[in-house]
Formats: C-alpha cells, structure tokens, sequence
C-alpha cells in the first residue's frame, strides 16, 4: 500500500465524485486545519517510539540517558560494534534461516490446500477451512509443554530446523486463509478461456494460475517471514545457545545490560529493521492476514 | 463410489499434508497437554499416576493463579477499550479527508510489524518508574509540561500496573483496529448518508443512527481477534518486566511453572488458557464459516 492508494476518484461513480467535491470545497474551513493537526499530532506518537529507539542507538552512552534528553549529536556505530562484538551474528543467522526455511515449507503446502480449498469444486472441503482457520488463534502456551518434551526426546532441541517446523504449522493456516482469498478474486472467464483451449490442470496451474496470484504470494510469504521473524515464545522455549534467535538474545541482553539504553537500542532496531520494511511493504496485507480474510 | 473419488480425491489430496502437519501438532499436543495436566509430574521424574482435576481444582484455589487472572483481566479490558476507542476515532479522523491519508494509515499501522520484544526497550525507558528529578520518559515529559500530578510509577503499580502495560500493546494494535474500521466505514454505501442527509438529520445524528450501527460486525470482528491476543499475551510482559509476580498473567506463570519442572501444574494452566481463549473464538468462528458458506 502507497501513498498512491490514498483516494481513488476513477473508481467512483460520477454521482459520488461529485458529491465528494463539493464536500472537500464546504470543508476548507478552521475544522479541516484542526483535523490535519490532529493527524500529525496522533501520527508523531505513533511513529516516536521506533524513532528514538532508531536514534539513541546511534548516541554515545552517555548522551543516551541526559536530561534533557538530546536530540542533535554526532552520530556513533559505537553501539553497533559493541552487539557484533556480543556474538550477535549468530542469532541474525538462525533468525533468517527459522524465517525463510518456514516461509518458504508454509507456501509450498499451502498453495495446493489453497487451490483444493477454492477452485478445485469440493465443497465439503469447505469445512476443513473451519480447521485451518481455529488452529491459528489457539494459544501456543497450549502445546509448548508436549512439545518440548518430544523435542527433548527425540534430540531437536535447540536445533533451528525444528523451530522452522513450528513456524511453518504455526502460519500455515494464515497462508492458506490469505492464497484463497487470492485464487477466489481471480476472474473465471481467464480460467474457462484455458480450458476452453485444451488446457491441462497442470498447465493451467502452472501457466494461468500461478502467475496470476505471484503478487499474492508474495504478500503471503513477507507476512509469514514477518510473523516467524518476531516470534518469541516458541524460541525461548526451544532453544538455548545454537539455535536462538534475535528476539531472544534481545531479551538476554535487557536483563544483563537494562541501563545501557544506547546499546540497547540498538539490538532492538537491529531487531526491528527487517520486518519494518516487510511490514512496510506488505501493511495492507498484513491487515487482511491478522483479520483471517474478515476484511479486503 | 469411484465417481466420488474421482471427484474429491486430489482436492483430498492436496490438503492432506497441511491438515496432518496441523492435527498432529495442534491437536495432538493439546490432547497430550491435557493429558499430563491430568498426573501427578510435579518433578522432572515421570508421572506416576492419573489424579483427575486435583490439579485444577488446587490452581483455582490458589491466590496466585487469581492474582494471574485478575491480572490478565485488567489488562484486557484496557487494551481493548483503548484500542477500540481509539481505533475508531483515527478511522473517523481518515474518513473525513485528511490530505496524505494514505501516509498516515501507515504511519498508523507500521508499529504492527514491530514486535513487543524490539519495542520493549524504547517501552521500558519510556514507561521508567521514577518520578521528580530522576523522571526519564513519559514521567519527564509530564514534569516539563508542568503536569507533575500526572507521574505515576506505570508498570511497578501494584494495583494500576496491568494498565500501565497495556500502552505498548495499544500503540501496536491501534492501527489495525483502525485500518479494519476505516475499510467498514468505506464499505458504507454513499447513498445511504446521502438518503439520510435529504432527511435532514444532524452530522451527529447520521453517525449515531446510520453509520455505527453499520460497522458493529466489524467491531465484533476487531473484538474478538483484539481479544484474543490480549489474553494470549507474554512477550510484552517478558521484555518489559520480566516474569515477576507483580505482572504475572497466566503465559508468564505458566512459563515459571514449566523452568521449576512442574509440568503437571504447567499443563493445566495452560489448559485452562486454552479454554479462555476457546470460548471466546470458537462461537466466533463457527458464525464466521456459516456466513462464508451461505455466501
């Protein structure tokens, strides 16, 4: 979502477009400027946190904790160089891999479902959506226990190709809720057409379908990196000293180092940076996917 | 017959391998949980023998689990007014034609992709207990402002302190009440506020009668999965104060049981969540899959 999508006047009737006019007209008035205000304010309270987080990381120490609090200094990698000097490499390592290995299990099994799911006439099936859909909002402090135990068990702990097993069963119902919204909104006549000329399921899927729902893939696949990225319960629980991720050293490192605010705030942009532009990029879909399709 | 299975058997197919990766370990590991909340593994030996609901019956009899649920309820019923409230007025604010709106949905909404642990460390400076002249934070603010009376010790408020904690998740989740909203708001169809504005009603009177009746699916939707979360919350909890007993919900104590090997007890609490959290999505989601299949 841009900038771009802001208000679409094309896509309006004559009748409202005008009518949305001749409202912008009546309302340049003292109550417009006060709404404008009013969005910039609520806007700077949104954005501060990750702001000053992003801009204490680049402070001295000292600099960090003054009173008042600084806002103009010369920018430092002090912070920066300190975490990499803390071994956090390795946490950005595993955090990756739990993140793209799982994204990418969760589209391979969940295209298909999707397809069986929506295009492919089963209407019965219709039901299993019911059993996707529930698994995503029961809590993971539900299982965390058993799974431990057989993570113990059979020697996966602290391994991160489990932990990208439980963020794969983790979005996998999301992904299969968020491609079926994407395979329903394709038009039928594109479909018939192919078939119409003979068209085999396997090209169809191959030539048709599947690069017609690519940018939904895509926005599938930034939100479940998005979701693995900062999941924490899991990897707190499964992990100790190889397969830990980033939220995890991040939380090690406020009980060791909770003053050193500079410091701090820099693991935590490091933390944050990935999925702030996925997030970016992916908003509007991220919406839909936390939404389980309730809103387009 | 072979008809049939012509018919459903690749559809069959294709979702199989999703739904045994989740029947195994979604409901596999609850039935497993549960199982274990029904012994007697209090120790990291194994359980030596079923003793029914004595561990429940003790958990609801203790004052920390209900000092736990209190906890969790508190910080609820804040989280989801505030978001709620909230929410709709940034919507309502977006609605009636801010230049840029696009930018601001997403200033907006960008917290959301943040998580509670990398917002945490901004949160814990910004929520710091100290007051007067050591204040850092929204404390120092509120003394710079001359609003001295409005310090508070936040999060370390024995009694307020759930409130306090539930600023951060607000900041977060905010945004995307407003964006479901925003999108309920748009689905509105013009003609009806212009139909209600020939009737002559009031600005106020359109939105009281006409508009907000209109978006209450939305806002049970928002409710429900603004619902969930709260009482599924942990990480918030974790990077801002730790698992301590002032700010402890049912995860965080779940999760203290489980480092002092006491499964048993861990299991249960963690049924009893699961059964929290069930009651409030399940009629949700059964209306929800009714309504999609009558479509």
């Amino acid at each position: 979502m841009s900038t771009l999508t802001a208000s679409p006047p094309a896509a309006t009737p004559p009748a409202a477009r005008r009518q949305a006019r001749r409202r912008r007209i009546r309302h340049v008035r003292p109550g417009d400027v006060g709404i404008g205000v009013l969005a910039w304010v609520v806007g700077i309270v949104f954005f501060f946190p990750v702001l000053w987080m992003f801009l204490t990381g680049f402070k001295q120490e000292a600099q960090a904790s003054t009173d008042p609090p600084t806002f103009v200094f010369t920018p430092t990698f002090e912070q920066y160089a300190a975490i990499l000097e803390r071994n956090f490499a390795p946490y950005f390592i595993n955090s990756l891999t739990a993140s793209v290995m799982s994204t990418i299990f969760v589209i391979a099994l969940a295209t298909p479902a999707a397809y069986a799911l929506s295009l492919a006439r089963i209407p019965r099936w219709r039901d299993s959506l019911f059993f996707f859909i529930s698994t995503r909002m029961m809590p993971a402090v539900a299982i965390i226990l058993p799974l431990y135990l057989i993570a113990k068990n059979v020697g996966m702990l602290d391994n991160v190709t489990f932990l990208a097993l439980m963020y794969t069963a983790m979005n996998l119902p999301i992904a299969v809720w968020m491609i079926r919204s994407f395979l329903l909104e394709l038009p039928k006549e594109v479909l018939e057409a192919s078939r119409m000329d003979g068209a085999g399921l396997f090209t169809e899927i191959r030539s048709i379908i599947l690069p017609m729902i690519a940018p939904g893939l895509a926005a599938t696949s930034l939100i479940c990196f998005i979701f693995a990225w900062n999941e924490f319960f899991f990897a707190v629980s499964l992990t100790a000293t190889q397969a830990a991720t980033v939220p995890v050293f991040l939380v090690g490192f406020i009980t060791s180092e909770g003053l050193f605010w500079a410091r701090l705030s820099a693991a935590s942009t490091m933390a944050a940076l990935p999925v702030i532009l996925a997030g970016w990029a992916a908003q509007k879909w991220l919406v839909r996917g936390l939404s389980l399709g309730a809103v387009k | 017959m072979k008809r049939g299975i012509r018919s459903w058997g690749p559809g069959l197919l294709l979702v199989a391998p999703s739904i045994a990766v989740i029947a195994i370990f979604v409901y596999g590991l609850i039935g497993y949980n549960i199982n274990i909340s029904l012994t007697d593994q209090h120790t990291g030996l194994p359980a030596t023998e079923y003793v029914g609901m004595d561990n429940y019956t003790a958990l609801f009899g203790e004052d920390r689990f209900q000092h736990a649920l209190t906890n969790l309820a508190t910080y609820t019923v804040v989280f989801l007014v505030g978001t709620m409230v909230f929410g709709l007025l940034w919507a309502l604010l977006l609605e009636r034609g801010v230049r840029g709106e696009g930018f601001f949905r997403s200033i907006y909404l960008f917290p959301m992709a943040v998580s509670f642990i990398a917002s945490g460390v901004v949160w814990r400076w910004l929520l710091n207990s100290s007051q007067g002249e050591n204040a850092t934070g929204l404390n120092r603010l509120f003394g710079t402002l001359g609003l001295d009376f409005l310090e508070n010790p936040w999060w370390s408020d024995p009694k307020w302190g759930m409130a306090a904690m539930a600023l951060p998740a607000m900041w977060q989740l905010t945004g995307y009440v407003m964006a479901l909203f925003l999108a309920g708001l748009r689905g509105i169809p013009e003609e009806l506020r212009e139909a209600a504005r020939m009737d002559g009603v009031t600005e106020f009177q359109l939105y009281r009668h006409v508009i907000f009746p209109q978006l209450s699916p939305v806002a049970l939707s928002a409710l429900i999965i603004i619902g969930h979360m709260s009482l599924k919350v942990f990480d918030l909890i974790m990077a801002i104060s730790g698992s301590i007993y002032q700010t402890e919900v049912p995860a965080t104590y779940m999760w203290t049981a489980l480092l002092s090997f006491d499964y048993a007890k861990a299991a249960s609490i963690a049924a009893v969540l699961l059964a929290v959290v069930a009651v409030v999505v399940v009629p949700y989601l059964v209306h929800t899959v009714r309504a999609e299949r009558r479509s």
